[in-house]
């Protein structure tokens, strides 16, 4: 089967640059330099179709196109390698196996879109990443390959590798940009768009790990070589990061538009332990808690988000018939509580009292109005939420209301967890949530930041 | 007293000419403000104050603004910490392949041992396919029982102090 991202990650030394060399690496940058305009290489991206795989699914060749148009210099790529999505390890595996394939997927970015600075932002976490990043980088510019003159044209570039601390939130695309500029990484508003005004106030091209480094082979073999790639619709390949209870948990390089059937039983060999499939996620933290039932669909941004939820990074997690889903849904709880930055108040308020609520139900105290209030509370988030953290971090909770409910509904009037899981126990975690202090809590909080 | 702290200060003296050094080549380029706060760690294990101080100088920064940045983020630390930390990934993946367990059998070992190595619950570290993974400080442990977790940290933390 056709591999892109992941092809080499099995060769001897797959980090080292003499590896990369002898297994095509760098012929596409030459390609594009010595054969290509900056235009040429655009109109191939344009005709993979490829839409952006850090979760938005934006089309690539069209972000490019804003930074064209852009005024100012110097113009920067920034590739968002703030991975940090639950479920989700693609990034990590690039960085860590194939470095030399982001290096170069970043060269033609910049000069595809004219850009002169190249700054690669790394989660503090990945260390091995980081490292093997970071020789990549000193590596290429020993050849030549990046710096001056690349390759004897007038082609010239630098590139600087930068770490972040630990903060989720440096993964949205104008947090990232304020965390290298030292700050604290708060959400920007938007416009200005970080192609009219990013980095440092100059036009930026924003791209995650992946797509970034399906570049070169969509250069060397055409943009409709590789948008052929895919099925069911789909453009191109994705990297499906699956875990959970899978037999063979990993990241599957596999057609756009496969479906969770073929991943999860196909080529993740089944729920493991033969156990039967309860419920599972399609892209993270950030998507929907689905039924089994729902194990057909086709994993591409459209029919995901046709779906009633978002495919996001294709961080695709199983749970087998022994999972409580409230269990569950309090772990995704948890997550979005501790990275809610706390800027604005339905994400910070939001998040706390979903966590809340679900620990009643998990401790067989709740109220019968808890589907309600979490509807309720849900719904504010996602309406009132500055950015996308809090505007999608209902998602897991609210889901599973909708998908499970006799299953909440048996916690709550019955005080019994039909798996065995949660404590039931009756104690109070924390103080009673009504649909008064939600009010209190967002409601007359909107109201006071309004007034 | 007086005598102690100049003690101290000989002692931390090549760290802050290390530190120094860093810093300098930080200011070459931009966008390392963090790079400088990771490399004051690196030297003193935790954000020591006169080291985010001269940090501070460099950028042109007080303190307290320094500190308002740092504080953003989970992987700084402002008081000393053990030489070993576990840093434990209790998100969905992770939980679903016994992330709880190793949790409380290292509190439990790190409370035995008088906090001998630190445990944190950390979130997703993006090693899913590892799960249930940890890192022990820099180095990624995945697919391990609660016992073999434990073993990992205990030779990491006799590593540390030979």
């Amino acid at each position: 089967m056709e591999q892109i991202c992941l092809r080499r990650i099995h060769n001897e030394n797959s980090q080292d640059i003499e590896s990369y060399l002898a297994h095509d690496g760098y012929a596409a940058l030459r390609k594009a330099l010595t054969e290509m305009t900056p235009e040429a290489v655009h109109e191939e991206v344009r005709a993979s179709n490829m839409g952006g795989r850090g979760g938005a699914g934006f089309p690539t060749a069209m972000k490019w196109n804003f930074l064209v148009g852009a005024r100012g210099q110097p113009k920067y790529v920034l590739c968002n390698f703030d991975e940090s999505e639950p479920g989700t390890f693609s990034n990590r595996i690039i960085g860590e196996e194939d470095p030399h394939l982001l290096v170069e997927g970043c060269l033609l970015a910049a000069y595809a879109t004219g850009c002169s600075i190249i700054f690669i932002y790394i989660r503090g976490e990945y260390f091995l990443a980081y490292e093997r990043v970071k020789r990549a980088i000193e590596q290429a510019y020993a050849r030549g390959l990046i710096g001056k003159n690349i390759l004897g044209t007038d082609f010239s570039v630098e590139m600087h590798l930068r770490r972040g601390a630990g903060a989720y939130i440096c993964g949205e695309e104008t947090a990232i940009m304020n965390s290298l500029e030292g700050k604290r990484g708060y959400p920007r508003a938007r416009p200005p768009f970080p192609a009219n005004e990013g980095l440092f106030g100059k036009p930026t091209l924003i791209n995650n790990v992946e797509t970034l480094s399906n570049l070169p082979d969509i250069v060397r073999n055409g943009g409709e070589w590789w948008s052929n790639l895919g099925v069911n619709e789909g453009a191109g390949l994705n990297i499906y990061c699956l875990s959970g209870h899978v037999e063979r948990p990993g990241a599957y390089e596999l057609p756009m538009g496969t479906t969770a059937r073929e991943l999860i039983y196909e080529h993740g060999g089944g729920v493991w332990q033969g156990r039967e499939l309860k419920a599972w996620k399609p892209g993270g933290a950030s998507s929907a808690i689905l039924p089994a039932d729902m194990i057909d669909l086709v994993l591409d941004f459209k029919p995901v988000q046709a779906a009633g939820t978002i495919l996001g990074t294709a961080g695709v997690i199983v749970m087998d018939d022994r999972t409580c889903v409230v269990d569950a849904a309090i772990r995704d709880a948890t997550f979005f509580e501790e990275e809610s930055c706390g800027f604005c108040f339905p994400c910070r308020d939001g998040t706390r009292v979903l966590r809340m609520l679900l620990d009643r139900v998990r401790h067989g105290v709740a109220t019968p109005d808890t589907m309600d209030l979490i509807e309720h509370a849900s719904s504010d988030m996602m309406d009132a939420s500055f950015c996308g953290l809090g505007q999608f971090a209902p998602w897991p909770v609210v889901s599973t209301v909708r998908n499970f409910r006799r299953e909440y509904e048996s916690h709550i009037l019955e005080r019994v967890c039909p798996a065995g899981v949660c404590p039931m126990d009756g104690v109070e975690p924390n103080e009673h949530v009504d649909r008064r202090t939600l009010q209190e809590m967002l409601v007359a909080q909107k109201g006071g930041a309004l007034a | 007293m007086a005598r102690q702290t100049s003690e101290v200060e000989s002692v931390d003296a090549p760290k802050y000419a290390a530190l120094s050094r860093d810093i300098e080549e930080c200011k070459r380029e931009p966008g390392t403000t963090l790079d400088m706060l990771h490399a004051v760690q690196r030297h003193f294990g935790y954000l020591e104050p006169q080291a985010v101080g001269m940090v501070a100088e460099a950028l042109g920064l007080t303190k307290a603004q320094l500190y308002g940045v740092a504080t953003f983020y989970t992987m700084f630390f402002f008081e000393p910490k053990p030489p070993v930390i576990a840093r434990v990934c209790v998100n969905l993946s992770c939980h679903l392949r016994g992330a709880q367990e190793i949790l409380h059998t290292l509190e439990e070992a790190a409370k035995e041992q008088h906090d001998a190595f630190e445990v944190e619950e950390v979130m997703c570290l993006g090693l899913c396919e590892q799960a249930p993974a940890l890192l022990v400080n820099e180095e990624a442990v995945g697919q391990v029982s609660a016992e073999e977790a434990l073993e990992k940290v205990q030779a990491s933390v006799a590593g540390s102090s030979s």
